[in-house]
């Protein structure tokens, strides 16, 4: 597979930096892969990961509605190129499709929010603080969530969110998504030292804000 | 050793307690996702599904029409291309053909000796009778 983005947070392994080696031994020991039994059927497949993904690329993207164009390209992209490829490559191909998408639409709008700011349609609030170019998603009425720990999701995302783009990466594949290290680097396109670096340099950040998602 | 600023614990167990934390709020979170999204996403993947169909209905269509052409073409090239007998160089050829122009179409195998032979057979039959005939004194 072919690695891209390597080092785009400028980061790369630290080697000798004591307190990285560490968290990296630490995040070792811990069980973090996931076994999901293989789909049968691509369409089995797509079924048991669609949520995961909307969820994952909501996070990444903080709007419903870009997170579900992003994830029904990501299907798309999988089923017209990938269908025919064994059923056990498909988790890491679809969530390999949908990092790129993610990122995609990620700069699309960081260029839309530049673009903004010099033909000056940038919003001022009644405090003169500037608002975000575009609107907040409404995240409408949903009471189950809302039980399930909505604050705490809430604020586990927003925390993510705020990571360098690498590390949101490596945090939800590796934690939230349970691949391995292996398979995050081949998702990522990275080496597998990368995606330790990255995960251990997400952790040191995460690691105060665990107070809030009790 | 690294500790908690919370309450001491060392950074190992917060690590485990962190991720396992933020992947039950995140399975909890996609376990509880609205009706509508759910709608959505189903929508999302039958299209996918319906997108693959099409492609392949498609592709089922052009292969013999595709298979067609090629041996068409396949058939055209091998005409164009048919190497000529080594033996029959083309000049050689325009000559038997001329040849052959010269006889008549009714001519079969004991007449062709006649026929090009024809001019000796004119001369012959040109000669004065008397030449032929035997003489009838006895001399």
């Amino acid at each position: 597979m072919q690695r891209i983005d390597d080092d785009v947070d400028g980061l790369a392994p630290v080697a000798g930096n004591i307190e990285v080696s560490l968290a990296e031994a630490e995040l070792a020991r811990v069980p973090l892969e996931t076994a999901r039994p293989v789909a049968r059927s691509i369409d089995a497949f797509l079924a048991s990961v669609e949520r995961r993904a909307w969820r994952m690329a909501e996070i990444a993207l903080n709007d419903a509605d870009e997170a579900l164009d992003a994830v029904q390209d990501a299907m798309l992209r999988l089923v017209r190129h990938y269908s025919n490829k064994p059923a056990e490559e498909w988790p890491l191909l679809f969530w390999g499709i949908l990092r790129r998408r993610i990122t995609d639409l990620q700069r699309r709008r960081a260029v839309r929010n530049r673009i903004l700011a010099w033909t000056g349609g940038s919003r001022v609030d009644d405090d003169g603080d500037e608002l975000p170019a575009w609107d907040m998603p409404d995240p409408g009425p949903d009471p189950a969530r809302a039980l399930a720990s909505r604050q705490a999701h809430a604020a586990m995302s927003k925390a993510i969110r705020a990571l360098p783009r690498r590390q949101q990466e490596a945090f939800m594949l590796r934690v939230l998504e349970g691949l391995d290290v292996a398979d995050t680097a081949r998702a990522m396109g990275c080496s597998e030292g990368s995606v330790k670096t990255h995960l251990s340099r997400a952790m040191d950040s995460l690691r105060g804000q665990l107070e809030e998602w009790r | 050793m690294n500790t908690s600023p919370y309450n001491n614990i060392p950074d190992r167990n917060i690590d485990h307690e962190l991720m396992q934390r933020a992947r039950a709020l995140h399975e909890q979170a996609c376990a509880h996702v609205d009706a509508r999204t759910r709608a959505r996403l189903a929508a999302a993947r039958r299209e996918a599904l319906a997108a693959r169909d099409h492609h392949r209905s498609h592709r089922v269509l052009w292969l013999p029409a595709a298979g067609a052409v090629a041996a068409c073409a396949l058939v055209l090239g091998v005409m164009w291309f048919r190497p000529q007998p080594a033996n029959s160089p083309p000049q050689m050829q325009a000559q038997v053909a001329t040849n052959d122009a010269e006889l008549p179409l009714d001519a079969d195998s004991q007449q062709i000796d006649l026929y090009q032979n024809l001019d000796f057979y004119q001369w012959l039959a040109q000669q004065p009778q008397a030449q032929n005939q035997p003489r009838g004194d006895g001399q």
